[in-house]
């Protein structure tokens, strides 16, 4: 246990691309290495500590807020593997209200039930949806939640895209306070391209790649098995990647203000690597779908 | 960039209450058993909210700036403010909500600086556009730099919280960030803290003067000059310490001005045990006593009603027992745990009728009627209910209250009402504004506990 100030992180990424998973398992790499972590689930889905909780069910902030008014942080959290303390800040109801809001909403009941003061965590990780369509998921990083985030990218053209906007989110925000990159994680690398791919927008986007994280059977096993890596596989080279991952956020890594692309300059660069990858035969149909 | 946290409210942090009807006793066995019950009134008259509370707390700083970033409709408390008080309003429409709102919320942060220069500026958040709020912090950051003056945020959105007071507490956490940190104490030097200013707080203060402090008061009439004295301050003090809980709070927290609890200065006795405490907290010789103290037997066993805001009816309640009378209700705008003390002071608290609701004239007049009391002690607004329902009523307000010659004030003022029910005169206002069958009902009819 640390008596510093607990460090604040949010790890963006595009809806289903392994952000949670990612997120989890860097948890239990910061548990493992015998640091005090709480995991906030920033997704509407709440499904972003499961793994860490062998899948046991866990009352939402925002719910518990909904039905009782008054939760207390035994209602709305769940001790994981390694100790680290699980909570979903939930959302409303599919189709009403804001769920951008409603973060900031169940982190300021945090906050007024003294959750850091009491638990003292090392670090906090929050994990977010990255389609930053709005000011509502940019809230993390806008309102003094987090003071540095990373962003969770495959070489997926719609993952970049999201990467992109959370970057444009940051470059507005950091200069008034808001938080920085840390940078960006490669994620579900599979292809020799893919993490050319993804240093190439990297340098581009004056950012760079902290950690690759290949495509692996191991981690859909343990994630079958309602576990993260680090749990239900330590000794495989994927927990290590892991944990390398762990190192790079625990330590003092730099921050930087990203500088994003614009609509035709993002464009243009996926027309190139749609040349590359594909050849031109693929490029109309690429186009077509930025 | 820190995290700015929105001020929780009176119910979550005191187990506020604003709305309750039944005998002092069980309210108070009720606070003590943990958070009470949430009840809710499903017909509600009229009641000020936290952001008209806040607002009129900002607009009696001198030379502050004020911008409300909100639709005009949410600056509405502020119309009735001093002439020349630098306010704006940025006037959010559609579109900004849509597009964001920040360059209009820099330009009016500008303009309002250009024409004015206020020594600050506070940004005030309002209801409902939650995302609009989101704005806030990020531009008052820039254009605190820019302007280079202290730009501050006031997280209110107007509907957490059913208790007006909450305004109290959201003003004070914007206005305690605007003190400036100092090195050193000054052992001569203290905070007042009042939210109002007026002949009876001047006499306090000249009361403490008296003991050779310098009496720093905030933030009602302070300007820059006050506030950057404060955390030099050897302690505080409240006049009304229920109002003024998140300024001392905040003092204490972030320039570790400690704060000494104390009941408010009302009356002879009530004002000199204040001074008294001060001197013995500073060390300074007590003052020469004065007697000047009402002995009449005023009101002779006779049943008295007060309606005041909650410190201030707890500290009537001395009154009103000196001068002979008998306590038979007390109505407040809300009620909470730092009020607990005061309650169980009272003798005989299980036959005391207790009305807590702001701004509810319909249950004001029902609940009085079963009460029958002979007088009310009470805001205007509480007194003119009370006469119409006709029952002798005295109308005095916070400040009117204050040091010796509040107690010679309300004194002189029951004799009046008392003396004018004697000759029969009822004010010419004896007709009731409700039907009788609508005084039948229960005067809580419409307050119901919410199910879990
Ligand atoms: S502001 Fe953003 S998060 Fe909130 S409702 Fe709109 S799209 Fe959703």
């Amino acid at each position: 246990m640390s008596t510093n100030k607990p460090k604040h992180i949010a790890i963006y990424g595009k809806g289903g691309i392994g952000k949670s998973t990612t997120t989890s398992n860097i948890s239990a790499a910061l548990a493992e290495a015998g640091h005090r972590v709480i995991q906030i689930g920033c997704d509407p889905k709440s499904d972003s500590t499961t793994i860490l909780r062998g899948g046991e069910d866990l009352p939402t902030v925002l719910d518990s807020l909904r039905d009782s008014g008054r939760p207390t942080i035994a209602d709305v959290s769940a001790i994981g593997f390694g100790g680290v303390l699980c909570i979903e800040a939930g959302g409303p109801v599919p189709g009403v209200g804001c769920a951008g809001r409603g973060i900031n909403a169940a982190v300021d009941l945090l906050h007024e039930l003294k959750l850091f003061e009491e638990f003292k965590p090392d670090y906090v990780l929050y994990d977010v949806l990255g389609d930053v369509v709005c000011g509502g998921f940019a809230v993390p990083i806008r309102n003094g939640i987090a003071e540095s985030a990373f962003v969770v990218t495959s070489s997926d053209f719609m993952a970049i895209f999201a990467a992109n906007n959370l970057f444009k989110a940051i470059s507005k925000y950091a200069p008034s306070g808001g938080a920085r990159l840390g940078g960006v994680i490669a994620n579900s690398i599979q292809t020799p391209y893919a993490s050319a791919l993804i240093d190439d927008f990297a340098s581009r986007t004056g950012t760079n790649v902290v950690g690759y994280v290949p495509r692996s059977l191991t981690v859909a096993q343990s994630e079958l098995y309602g576990q993260t890596v680090i749990e239900a596989a330590p000794t495989s080279e994927q927990a290590d990647v892991y944990r390398q991952l762990a190192r790079h956020i625990a330590g003092d890594h730099p921050v930087s203000i990203p500088k994003p692309l614009n609509a035709p300059a993002l464009k243009q660069w996926a027309k190139q690597w749609g040349d590359r990858v594909f050849g031109g035969a693929a490029e109309r149909r690429l186009v077509e779908v930025v | 960039m820190e995290k700015a946290l929105q001020p929780p409210t009176r119910e979550r942090r005191l187990n506020g209450v604003s709305a309750y009807l039944g005998d002092v006793a069980s309210l108070i066995a009720e606070l003590e058993a943990g958070p009470p019950a949430s009840r809710i009134r499903t017909f509600s008259q009229v009641a000020s909210d936290d952001v008209s509370i806040a607002l009129r707390v900002l607009a009696d700083v001198e030379g502050l700036g004020i911008v409300v970033h909100g639709a005009r409709g949410c600056a509405g408390a502020l119309v009735r403010s001093r002439p020349g008080r630098p306010w704006a309003v940025t006037n959010l429409d559609q579109r900004d909500t849509i597009l964001g709102a920040d360059g209009n919320l820099a330009r009016t942060l500008r303009r309002l600086y250009q024409r004015h220069h206020p020594w600050g500026i506070v940004v005030v958040a309002t209801p409902v556009v939650a995302i609009n709020n989101d704005d806030i912090q990020a531009v008052a950051q820039e254009l605190s730099d820019e302007l280079g003056i202290p730009v501050v945020e006031l997280r209110t959105d107007g509907f957490r919280s059913r208790i007006g007071a909450t305004g109290y507490d959201i003003a004070s956490a914007a206005l305690a960030s605007l003190v400036p940190p100092q090195h050193g104490r000054r052992r001569d030097l203290i905070n007042l803290l009042a939210f109002e200013r007026g002949p009876g707080l001047t006499a306090v203060a000249q009361q403490l003067a008296g003991l050779g402090l310098e009496v720093n008061l905030v933030p009602a009439g302070a300007g820059q000059e006050a506030f950057a004295k404060a955390a030099q301050a050897v302690l505080s003090v409240a006049v009304f310490q229920d109002e003024s809980d998140v300024l001392r709070r905040e003092l204490d927290r972030l320039h570790r001005v400690p704060f000494l609890h104390l009941r408010p200065p009302i009356g002879a006795l009530g004002a000199r045990r204040f001074v008294e405490a001060v001197a013995e907290a500073t060390e300074r010789p007590l003052p020469i006593r004065i007697d000047d103290r009402v002995s009449a037997d005023l009101l002779e066993e006779r049943r008295v009603v007060i309606a005041l805001p909650p410190s201030q009816a707890l500290a009537v309640v001395e009154l009103v027992v000196q001068f002979g009378g008998r306590i038979a209700g007390i109505s407040v705008d809300w009620i909470d745990s730092l009020h607990v003390e005061g309650l169980k002071a009272l003798t005989n608290a299980a036959t005391v009728a207790l009305h807590v609701g702001a701004g509810q004239a319909f249950e004001l007049v029902n609940w009085l009627g079963k009460i029958e009391p002979d007088l009310l002690i009470g805001t205007p607004a509480a007194a003119a209910t009370a006469a119409r329902a006709r029952i002798a009523a005295v109308a005095i307000e916070g400040d009117d209250l204050l040091g010796a010659a509040g107690e010679t004030k309300l004194a002189t003022r029951i004799g009046r009402a008392l003396a004018a029910r004697q000759n029969g005169f009822t004010a010419g206002l004896g007709t009731s504004a409700y039907r009788a069958g609508w005084l039948k009902r229960s005067p809580d009819w419409h307050i119901k506990r919410e199910v879990r």
